[in-house]
């Protein structure tokens, strides 16, 4: 996995702080303004390099890294993996730090328009622990931000913290989206809380031809939902939130995370969905991702899915029978039982498929979803083991 | 602009590689078509029977049946041909709006002579598509700065008063956009990079129609099954997702 940050020597005062890696393929589809873009001089051929190309309004120009060739533009050279920038990418540069952070990676499925670091809850198991600091700033450099990304990108997820924190901010972002990028699938990470305002709600009625949100439901009942969040009144919240997010025509994703507590009741907590929100389109039942606050919580939320078989079973089916599509991620093949194949997804993000050495020889590899990158034993079900049987012609 | 009708092509700034889709077989041809009423030999017209009458009744609804790339859009420099000829064009802005423009409601006055004078024939009506080539076509090359096109042009770019592009913002008189020596050498650095992106040699990116770069252009075109004419015809900028 390449990291999302590098040092690099930046010359000169590049116009804009994001800028977009361009081709000669970028260059000539003249999408984007020469001052927002980075001609990618690596690996071109002297040949074609001419005065006049050089000469262009670029924001900058990115060459090798040892490069000694004196230039008009401001230059980047990136340390470490050339890959780490690409055609297509969009790069925040800091001349002050002499640092370069990849904002948007050409052919990544896991995008991230990160909205704010502030949340208002406080997840016991939360993978990015919020910090409440201001930074609405953030409103601006996405705007930004979304004008250099790939047209034909599929999909973006919109996340934080929490995003519903911006207010109109995020509207404002999200009307960009649909400007900009109008064929992008958007899915908004949020925690629904302040959608319990039926404006803030309606502001995002037809702002977006492709928009869905995904908003984590962890209890049948308050207590529950409250303690797993650290929230008093998250749960009354979170509900009145989703019905207005229905009232406000929005496309609605459950998210469970299996956290010990939830996992007990994931019964019951399916059958209230069924009953209580039968309008979602898409129910996820997530491992727990062993970083940020569940690494503090381990006692409190590990749960080995091995144990728990005949709770997910009847969650699922009871999900599916009523009709709701149901999918579970982060969990291994090898630790569930062989009826919930079918719903085991291979997660989108780069972070989360690696293996283990126990998987080299397990058959069923290619359709497994693997690890978080992160795993350690400690949050491993000890059901995990290569599959060995021929799955050619699946079981299922 | 409306589009009533999108022959299933898509809107995405993508090259059409199958060079005989329907749409975009039918979108040529009526280029080709517009070309011609243009009175423009740049674009050679494709003999079609009938399609004149087509062109013609079309035009009252003032719509765009396909959306290839560059559609509605005005190409003054497809009959450039090299590099030699840049200084015939300033002397001729003052009848450019006459040369390859795909206006469906455009027709030329048969009386038509050209004259320092030139004002548009009644006949010429703006659609609402008309607004778009004088603001949006030039866009792409417009997109530098004032000052940073002033840095280009020092870079090696004779410049006489008349080339230096009117600020869009200003009330032109209705003679729609010149040609412009920037803007022409600016394109042709597109073309040339979008040829060396798909692999064809058009030697040094420097905004020169050389040699060089008009064969790899005929060899483009002889492979895309586009009429080989080693000029930027709106057709081979469409192929080379090259946008005006």
């Amino acid at each position: 996995m390449l990291p999302l940050e590098t040092k690099a020597t930046i010359t000169g005062t590049p116009s804009h702080r994001l800028l977009k890696v361009a081709s000669l393929a970028e260059m000539a589809a003249g999408r984007h303004p020469y001052e927002r873009m980075a001609l990618d001089l690596r690996g071109l051929p002297g040949s074609v390099r001419s005065p006049a190309l050089l000469a262009l309004p670029w924001g900058a120009l990115l060459t090798d890294s040892g490069s000694t060739q004196d230039f008009a533009r401001p230059t980047i050279s990136l340390e470490g993996d050339p890959n780490i920038a690409r055609p297509g990418d969009v790069l925040e540069l800091d001349t002050v730090r002499q640092r370069a952070a990849v904002r948007y990676r050409r052919g990544d499925k896991g995008n991230v328009l990160f909205a704010t670091e502030r949340c208002n809850s406080f997840c016991l198991m939360c993978s990015q622990p919020p910090r409440d600091i201001q930074d609405d700033w953030r409103v601006e450099q996405l705007c930004s931000l979304v004008e250099l990304i790939d047209e034909a990108e599929p999909s973006l997820a919109i996340s934080g913290g929490e995003p519903t924190l911006l207010g109109a901010g995020l509207h404002k972002v999200i009307a960009k989206c649909a400007q900009a990028l109008p064929a992008t699938h958007l899915h908004v990470l949020s925690n629904g809380r302040l959608l319990s305002d039926t404006r803030l709600a309606d502001l995002f009625r037809g702002v977006h031809p492709n928009l869905s949100w995904g908003v984590p439901l962890y209890g049948d009942h308050f207590a529950l939902h409250d303690y797993v969040v650290q929230s008093e009144g998250a749960f009354a919240q979170t509900l009145r939130g989703l019905y207005a997010l229905d009232a406000a025509q929005q496309r609605i994703e459950i998210r469970v995370v299996l956290v010990k507590p939830s996992l007990e009741r994931l019964e019951q907590i399916a059958r209230y969905i069924t009953r209580n929100l039968p309008f979602v389109e898409h129910v996820a039942l997530m491992g727990i991702e062993p970083i940020g606050f569940a690494k503090a919580h381990h006692q409190a939320l590990w749960a080995d899915p091995a144990d728990y078989a005949d709770q997910l079973s009847e969650a699922t089916q009871l999900l599916a029978r009523a009709g709701l599509a149901v999918s579970l991620y982060n969990l291994p093949l090898c630790t569930l039982p062989r009826a919930l194949w079918p719903f085991a997804r291979q997660s989108i993000s780069g972070w989360k498929n690696d293996y283990l050495d126990d998987c080299a020889g397990c058959t069923a590899k290619s359709q497994c979803g693997g690890f978080f990158s992160w795993v350690s034993p400690k949050w491993t079900s000890r059901a995990v083991h290569p599959i060995k049987e021929d799955l050619a012609c699946p079981a299922y | 602009m409306r589009r009533l009708l999108q022959l299933g092509q898509p809107q995405v700034d993508q090259p059409r590689r199958a060079p005989h889709q329907g749409g975009s077989c039918m979108s040529s041809l009526l280029i080709a078509a517009g070309a011609a009423l243009g009175a423009l030999g740049a674009e050679p017209p494709k003999p079609a029977t009938g399609l004149h009458d087509l062109v013609q009744a079309d035009g009252k609804y003032s719509t765009v049946l396909s959306s290839a790339l560059n559609d509605g859009r005005l190409n003054l420099y497809a009959s450039h041909r090299s590099h030699s000829s840049h200084r015939s064009h300033s002397s001729h802005s003052s009848h450019s709006s006459g040369s390859g423009s795909s206006y469906r409601s455009y027709t030329p006055a048969p009386t038509y002579t050209p004259a320092p004078s030139y004002t548009p024939p009644s006949t010429y009506v703006p659609s609402t598509t008309s607004a778009t080539p004088s603001t949006q076509s030039l866009q792409p090359t417009r997109l530098t700065s004032p000052s940073s096109t002033g840095t280009t042009r020092g870079a090696g770019q004779e410049s006489s008063p008349s080339a230096i592009p009117l600020p869009r913002s200003t009330p032109a008189p209705v003679q729609g956009p010149k040609k412009d020596p920037v803007d022409l050498k600016m394109l042709i650095m597109r073309v040339q990079a979008a040829l060396f992106s798909r692999g064809y040699d058009p030697g040094a990116i420097d905004g020169v129609m050389s040699a060089e770069t008009q064969a790899a252009l005929r060899q483009f075109q002889k492979d895309h099954g586009l009429p080989i004419t080693g000029t930027m015809t709106t057709q081979s900028l469409n192929f080379l997702g090259v946008r005006l």
